[in-house]
């Protein structure tokens, strides 16, 4: 037991202090309608911050995320638009347009960074700019929406009062687990994060382990644009703007850490929820959503000092200790 | 003949490897014999850790052979090296921090349990445990690295090492971050690896210890060998004298200078690698440092120009005492105080950028007038100091990462002439420059100390320090243990390295 507890990091103790904080003050916070409302709008979030986490563990990150996510959209949304009765096959064929557009960008991502050892940042940077300008060149500015119902019932039907979505994102979060935490991969993915030069040396081929990331990355990133269709009844060009920057930030309060290699994607899991619960708690007790953009920067930076001054103080007392020894 | 091949595990046959400007490994044969313990000693620099590298597929040799149990050995990769059974415990640790000792041992050899690759953790513990349990270590296989000691960690890395096949087994100064009971400890699992047939070449500085464990010793010098000896038929004093006997090249310019008045005074400093430093330096001195690598002299020397924090201790700068808070670089560089570093590419000067800019590093707050740079100035500020140092250039907007070593060197030390500084410390000034460069390198240090500065010198290569240097102070283990000075009969190579290694001490 008392390993969970050192496990978490110490950052989540903060967040679940707020969340205690909204429920006492937070009108409705503990409201079951509530509740749901959170994990449904945290759902497509923590598919996406899957692909960030990784992409983090390994030591880089992936930038396009939010960019492949709105060309997703736009691309399955015009698809799906035209047809007024869609069949099995129609909704499936959406989704598959949907996460293929993120697997070319994850494709080409993993290409030019872990074949052509290209800058991360720029490449993905590139891609995301890349992706958000088809998206607008697909819509030409115009807002895609009025689905049909059962496309908009794969995430919105409500089994046991929770939504479809909310259980794609366990499976999808479950099956992450699995490849992070039990597999091979998995272990090769920390490997690659925590020093690139040692898991070279160990026999892992570096470069696979970095493309698989950034495939995946791109395909749960095109899955979540379609999911974000099907949820939100619309598409346009900026459906998903700024989301790489909320996956980042789920990341970090998940406790996965900049350097690579360091904290685990449950992390992300929970890091997702907590954060859509604290921005929903904001909300509840009057806060415009103006604020929320500020919020989760304080949120960021407080980690961020957590984060360094404890290593810091390990640091000096690590090297200090060989010298007393010696 | 035959018989002798049988011996011989690796053969090592004239071996080259060159780096700009030296000579690492020259021309050097070696035989390692099956189930022996090698020793190499020699100064930092003599090519000991480039030859291991060699040997474990790390760095390609430039011409000679390798035979490894007879046959022809040419490791193009590390993994080549660990599929012939070579493997090498590295100096420093390499491990994922959080991460546990199993995943870090059997990094890419996972055991696995079905198709879908799930890794089987509990034979991996399992099988971890038994190995440290036979190394004799008393931490479990499911503990985090960052929750271990350093020299727990350390010894992860020899489980890393142990763990797999192995036929020749090198350890490069395992024993640097090591306590004394772990270092019995390890001899222990060395005593027992050789036990069971594998070789081992053990690179050490500390050489008690080899003298008790060690089977054969080899001495290397300049890239070359020396001399390999049984153990039993050599002594201390023998191999000291064989490590040193370089020869004094005749590039040192020392004009005899009369010390003025007290720059440095440093007393009992401490600080994160070093303990009560006491240190002195005047106008006009020429100060040594030496001490093998991990001794704490470019940790000190860095502490004093503000880089490094300083826990305890006085730092007396021309009669000013010198607050330790919020002691930082910037208050060293305004009191004048200038270092160059030994790492010129990474902390010396701005790749990329031209000569003219990186010369005005230090010193732009004599270039403005009324806040706007005047280029007028600077230009000629940094044809100043082109033509003082001499440095080989044809124009002083060319880019620094095109010059030589020893004009880039040039470079920074005239970043400090425009700012007239009092102390310039010296962190290994001559390192992979050559020699005609070298030469001009110590005129140009003569030459700031007969303008009456105080220089710090810190310095693997021994000649070089008994050469130039007026007092040699020479640290080990984060301590001074001894000063010599010129003109003494304690002033030799020999009294300096035996201080640093540990065997003598002066008071």
């Amino acid at each position: 037991m008392n390993d969970i507890f050192k496990k978490i990091p110490g950052l989540m103790w903060g967040s679940l202090l707020m969340i205690l904080f909204f429920v006492i003050f937070a009108p409705n916070y503990t409201n079951q309608r509530n509740i749901i409302n959170i994990l449904q709008n945290s759902a497509i979030i923590i598919i996406v911050s899957m692909g960030m986490g990784i992409t983090i563990l390994s030591g880089q990150i992936d930038m396009s995320i939010g960019g492949v996510m709105t060309a997703s959209a736009v691309i399955s949304a015009m698809y799906i638009a035209h047809i007024q009765e869609p069949t099995v096959t129609d909704i499936l064929s959406t989704f598959l347009i949907g996460i293929g557009v993120g697997g070319v960008f994850g494709f080409l991502n993993g290409l030019l960074i872990a074949k052509y050892k290209f800058n991360y940042w720029l490449v993905t940077f590139a891609m995301m700019s890349i992706a958000y300008g088809i998206a607008q060149v697909v819509t030409q500015g115009k807002v895609i929406s009025g689905f049909s119902k059962s496309f908009r019932n794969v995430t919105t039907f409500s089994l046991g009062n929770i939504p479809m979505v909310v259980y794609i994102a366990v499976l999808v979060s479950l099956f992450m687990f699995f490849l992070t935490y039990k597999t091979k991969f998995g272990m090769h993915i920390y490997a690659v994060g925590a020093s690139e030069k040692c898991a070279a040396q160990s026999g892992i081929r570096v470069d696979k382990v970095r493309f698989v990331i950034y495939l995946l990355s791109g395909l749960l990133s095109g899955f979540g644009g379609v999911l974000l269709v099907s949820k939100t009844n619309f598409a346009s060009a900026n459906v998903a703007s700024g989301q790489e920057f909320t996956a980042m930030a789920n990341v970090i309060i998940g406790g996965i850490s900049f350097d690579g290699g360091k904290g685990g994607l449950l992390g992300a899991f929970a890091g997702s929820i907590i954060l859509t619960a604290i921005l929903n708690g904001l909300q509840l007790m009057g806060l415009s959503n103006y604020w929320q953009q500020v919020f989760t920067g304080i949120f960021i930076l407080m980690i961020i000092i957590i984060d360094v001054v404890s290593q810091r103080v390990k640091k000096t007392k690590n090297t200090r200790r060989v010298y007393k020894n010696a | 003949m035959s018989s002798e091949q049988h011996e011989n595990l690796l053969s090592i046959q004239r071996v080259t490897k060159l780096y700009p400007g030296i000579k690492a490994v020259n021309d050097l044969s070696l035989d390692i014999r099956r189930g022996e313990i090698h020793i190499i000693v020699g100064e930092n620099g003599a090519g000991k850790s480039t030859l291991v590298k060699i040997i474990a597929g790390l760095i390609r040799q430039n011409s000679g052979d390798m035979l490894f149990e007879g046959a022809n050995y040419s490791p193009a990769s590390v993994l080549d090296a660990q599929k012939a059974g070579i493997n090498m415990i590295h100096q420093e640790l390499n491990l994922m921090q959080d991460r546990t000792v199993a995943q870090n041992v059997f990094v890419s050899r996972e055991p696995i349990k079905n198709r879908l690759h799930v890794v089987d953790t509990k034979k991996m513990n399992s099988d971890c445990n038994k190995i440290l349990k036979e190394l004799g270590l008393d931490f479990d296989a499911s503990m985090l690295i960052k929750d271990l000691s350093i020299a727990q960690q350390q010894m992860v890395e020899v489980a890393k090492a142990v763990s797999r096949e192995n036929k020749l087994l090198i350890m490069d100064e395992p024993t640097s971050s090591l306590t004394q009971k772990e270092i019995d400890h390890l001899f222990t699992i060395t005593r027992l690896l050789k036990s069971q047939g594998t070789s081992i070449i053990y690179i050490s500085h500390r050489m008690q210890e080899l003298m008790e464990i060690g089977d054969r010793i080899t001495v290397m010098r300049d890239g070359a060998l020396i001399a390999t000896k049984d153990i039993a038929e050599i002594s201390m004093p023998e191999i000291i004298k064989m490590m040193v006997g370089r020869k004094i090249e005749n590039v040192y310019s020392r004009t005899k200078t009369t010390a003025g008045r007290e720059v440095l005074s440093v007393t009992n400093l401490t600080g994160l690698r070093f303990r009560n430093v006491s240190i002195n330096a005047r106008e006009g001195e020429i100060i040594g440092i030496a001490g093998l690598i991990g001794a704490g002299r470019t940790e000190f020397a860095k502490a004093i120009y503000g880089k490094d924090p300083i826990e305890n201790g006085e730092i007396v700068f021309c009669g000013k005492k010198i607050s330790k808070r919020n002691y930082i670089t910037k208050n060293a560089v305004d009191f004048g105080i200038s270092f160059i570093p030994e790492d010129r590419k990474a902390e010396g000067f701005f790749t990329g950028m031209s000569i003219k800019t990186n010369m005005m590093e230090a010193s732009w707050r004599f270039l403005f007038r009324n806040r706007i740079i005047k280029n007028g100035i600077m230009n000629k500020m940094a044809e100043n100091g082109v033509t003082r140092l001499s440095i080989a250039t044809p124009t002083i907007d060319k880019n620094v990462s095109e010059l030589s070593g020893g004009n880039q060197q040039k470079v920074i030390i005239a970043k400090w002439l425009v700012h007239e500084s009092k102390l310039f410390i010296f962190d290994e000034p001559t390192r992979g420059i050559d020699v005609g460069a070298r030469a001009e390198i110590y005129s140009v240090i003569d030459a700031l100390a007969m303008k009456g500065g105080a220089i710090l010198m810190i310095s693997s290569d021994l000649p070089e320090l008994l050469g130039m240097a007026d007092r040699i102070y020479v640290m080990k283990d984060g301590e001074v243990c001894g000063e010599v000075c010129r003109d003494t009969p304690d002033f030799t190579q020999e009294k300096v390295l035996s201080i640093a290694i540990g065997e003598t001490k002066t008071a």
